[in-house]
């Protein structure tokens, strides 16, 4: 169990144990769970969020203020699907569903359809490369576009 | 950033939602990008800098205003 370090500064910390929990369960930690943990309040943690947010390590639940994105999992089901092993994580993109097997060293199996018609479109991740693939990638927005609105990029 | 079965699926999909059609390019192109964005990140526990990332991108050749922060 990871504790935290009173010198070190917090909001990495935070950072790291989402990254870790994402990791090792597939799903996101609560604030709750992060607080516990790290043994801090769940203020502190807010603030963590905050710092991590601005600098785009994070994307909050607008509702509740949870991790929605934690680049490359998504917290939420989409439509990028990364299978290894055991695990099951969902990617926010196919920028980052790739990026998945690249963060964890995991070989995997990317699984989403294509936007238009819906058919099945499969990645295989094998020894740190590409081994089947299908499919091509576009970006509808402009890079200086995407962080104003994060969730349609 | 969606994954689509060909250019006429892209095509057909901006018309159909009447979204702008933006850039394509190889899965093996996005594997490089993605392998390059993302193999430091349990490191850093960051995401890039703007200038970091623009640079990454630059390496990559993705260079034209489409792939310019500013």
């Amino acid at each position: 169990m990871t504790i935290r370090n009173k010198t070190g500064d917090l909001h990495r910390q935070v950072g790291r144990y989402i990254y870790n929990h994402l990791i090792e369960t597939t799903q996101a930690p609560t604030m709750a769970q992060v607080a516990e943990t790290l043994r801090c309040s769940i203020v502190e943690v807010q603030a963590a969020y905050q710092r991590l947010t601005e600098e785009r390590a994070i994307v909050l639940q607008a509702s509740n203020g949870e991790v929605l994105m934690a680049p490359p999992f998504s917290a939420v089901p989409t439509t990028f699907s990364v299978q290894s092993g055991s695990h099951h994580w969902w990617a926010n993109c196919i920028w980052d569903a790739l990026g998945i097997p690249v963060l964890t060293k995991r070989d995997a199996r990317i699984a989403t359809s294509c936007a238009c018609c819906g058919d099945l479109l499969t990645i295989t991740v094998k020894g740190g490369a590409m081994a089947e693939r299908n499919g091509l990638p576009h970006f509808a927005l402009p890079l200086k576009e995407w962080w104003k609105n994060v969730f349609f990029a | 950033m969606l994954l689509f079965r060909s250019e006429e699926h892209v095509d057909r999909w901006c018309r159909l939602w009447n979204q702008p059609r933006g850039e394509t390019f190889s899965l093996e192109k996005q594997w490089e990008l993605s392998e390059r964005w993302y193999r430091d990140r349990l490191e850093k526990v960051r995401r890039q800098t703007t200038p970091e990332a623009q640079a990454i991108l630059t390496e990559l050749g993705f260079t034209s205003s489409f792939w310019s922060y500013t």
